[in-house]
């Protein structure tokens, strides 16, 4: 075999097992932006589960509440007046607690960031998912048809005018796997040429930043507003009713608020820093998608790299042999 | 004035502070009303972040250090001492008292003048306001009137022309005159007013969307390109008025109308639209 083969092979070896590396990092990137925004989303949905739970115990909470977009209290409110009474209240003074769920406002920072990592894991995918052409099969119809159309002149012309008998045979089959190879290793670069363009034209960085930056406002303003009418309600109604309470109902009461109480800090960290680690990853997969395309490989990813060039550089020499067999 | 980002902090942490001294408190009721406090100073906190998102808050300052000294009250107290758990609940009141007024004062105003100043703002403005703001990107969609728009890559120019000419004051000016009839002092006021008229109307109209920075190139190219067209109509030649010149009425309306069409020609090139798509 002419060794300027075996040399371009190398160079085209080299490139495809540090493609193949790179893919890996643009998959990894992809699965975790995926699992990024779907904490994102559940987190947005848990927060407006807790709110929507909270206003129905706080309107629970007083019978002169009743359900609606607000209820309306004194910003002086003393017990044993109704929580919703404002009736001769100033005006300055009557305070609208909003019982719809969090306004789109105030999510809107939060959703723009889930929005722009979904973009990014969306083209990263859409390379990812690309079917590549079926090289293999289109060349061994090409060689059926030549094979049909050689047997058919023979036998017209009723001599041996073509001789294209070694293609039918196994040395037609190496060619095809050496071409199929080379389309395979052609396309692994294409993607990456892809991932790079899709890399170079959305920097999702400053994302990761400000998705944490808005759930941890989320979590201290809003989320916490929740956990304070869930609190004010269940104290505010165990206050009223508990001369009338047996010793069982009592105590189930006073276990709903120990929840809650609970829940003022404890859950709502963890809840964050859940949402934190998950965008951690995220950064981090990125960090290294984006280093493997710059040429920057761990230690371990070289020498897999250098483990994966040495087989596939056998592997191809066999199929080039293969096709060669008779020179 | 205070930044809402402030006032958000110092109601937010009032409520915290409340909270805790809720739970500190040996008596139910006065346990409760702490609670209430910190609901609605929660509340107010989450209103005012949605009402000003990082702007200043009008009587913002006395807002915060209400909250301010009410938190420090709570911090102080002594959940089994009830006349400090008093002193407490009524100062936490009164800072909410405070922060609602506004909000309700805020809202009560918006609700009068915001949609006819909404649509207002930036409706004559040109130049871009700022790069990327909603009045800048509103602008791009709207842009092309006639001409490329600017996502094109260059400017809209009839757009440019029909906003920077002031056609109201172009057809104000014509009745005006027969009012003053020939007299040189009436037409100097009649243009006074309107020069007025198009200054007031072009301040408003090519302020960007906070409602700040007027367009002032904008508006003194609307003044002149007025007086221009005040010339070719012989505006600047009453007989015997003490408006006149001293040039030939014929010869100054012609040499007025001839500097009008090359000044509203040329004048849309020099104020500057934004030429790259903004996002």
């Amino acid at each position: 075999m002419p060794k300027a083969v075996a040399f371009t092979l190398f160079l085209g070896l080299s490139a495809c097992a540090a493609d193949i590396v790179r893919l890996e990092h643009a998959g990894a990137v992809s699965t975790q932006a995926t699992a990024t925004v779907n904490a994102a989303r559940a987190y947005l949905f848990d927060v407006q589960a807790r709110r929507r739970e909270a206003n129905i115990a706080l309107v629970a909470s007083d019978p002169g509440c009743s359900w609606g977009s607000s209820v309306t209290t004194d910003t002086a409110w003393l017990p044993p007046r109704s929580f919703c009474d404002v009736r001769g209240i100033p005006e300055n003074r009557r305070v609208k607690i909003s019982l719809r769920p969090v306004s789109e406002e105030a999510l809107k920072g939060i959703a723009v960031t889930i929005a722009g990592i979904a973009a990014y894991q969306g083209a990263l995918a859409d390379v990812l998912d690309e079917e590549p052409v079926d090289a293999k099969g289109g060349l061994t119809d090409a060689i059926d048809k030549l094979t049909t159309a050689s047997a058919d002149i023979n036998r017209i012309a009723g001599e041996k005018l073509l001789d294209l008998g070694p293609l039918t045979s196994n040395r037609a089959k190496a060619v095809v796997n050496l071409i199929g190879t080379l389309v395979e290793l052609q396309q692994t670069s294409l993607k990456v040429d892809k991932v790079r363009g899709v890399v170079a034209r959305l920097t999702p960085a400053p994302l990761y930043d400000e998705l944490i930056a808005g759930a941890a406002k989320l979590s201290a303003l809003q989320d916490s507003n929740s956990t304070t009418r869930l609190r004010f309600a269940l104290d505010y109604a165990y206050a009223q009713e508990v001369g009338k309470l047996s010793f069982d109902t009592r105590r189930d009461w006073v276990r709903q608020i120990a929840a809650s109480a609970d829940e003022d800090a404890t859950l709502r960290k963890a809840r964050l820093q859940a949402l934190s680690n998950v965008v951690e990853r995220l950064a981090k997969s990125d960090q290294s998608l984006r280093d493997t395309l710059a040429g920057k490989f761990t230690p371990e990813e070289r020498r897999r790299i250098a483990r994966e060039n040495r087989t596939r550089i056998l592997s191809l020499l066999s199929q080039v042999a293969a096709v060669f067999p008779p020179i | 004035m205070a930044n809402s980002a402030s006032v958000v902090a110092a109601y937010r942490d009032l409520r915290e502070s409340l909270a805790t001294l809720g739970d500190g408190t040996g008596d139910r009721t006065r346990a409760v009303t702490l609670r209430q406090r910190a609901l609605v100073a929660g509340e107010l906190a989450e209103q005012c972040d949605g009402a000003f998102a990082d702007r200043e808050v009008p009587r913002g300052d006395q807002a915060l250090t209400e909250a301010t000294s009410a938190r420090q009250l709570a911090d102080e107290a002594d959940g089994n001492n009830d006349a400090t758990v008093d002193a407490a609940i009524r100062s936490a009141g009164q800072a909410n008292t405070t922060l609602n007024g506004i909000l309700r004062e805020t809202t009560i105003a918006n609700s009068r003048s915001a949609p006819i100043m909404d649509r207002f703002r930036g409706s004559l403005r040109v130049s871009p306001s700022e790069p990327g703001s909603p009045a800048a990107l509103r602008r791009e969609s709207v842009s092309p009137v006639g001409g490329k728009s600017a996502h094109g890559g260059s400017p809209a120019y009839v757009a440019s022309v029909a906003l920077l000419f002031p056609t109201e004051a172009v057809a104000l000016f014509p009745i005006g005159r027969s009012l003053a009839s020939n007299s040189g002092i009436g037409l100097a006021i009649i243009i006074a007013l309107i020069v007025t008229f198009i200054v007031v109307l072009r301040y408003f109209a090519t302020q960007d969307e906070g409602g700040e920075s007027p367009a002032v190139k904008e508006i003194l190219i609307a003044v002149f390109s007025f007086l221009l067209w005040v010339g070719s109509l012989k505006g600047f030649w009453i007989p015997g008025g003490t408006l006149n010149i001293g040039i030939d009425a014929e010869l100054g309306s012609g040499l007025f109308g001839f500097a009008t069409i090359m000044w509203v020609a040329i004048v849309p090139y020099f104020v500057r639209r934004p030429t790259e798509p903004i996002i």
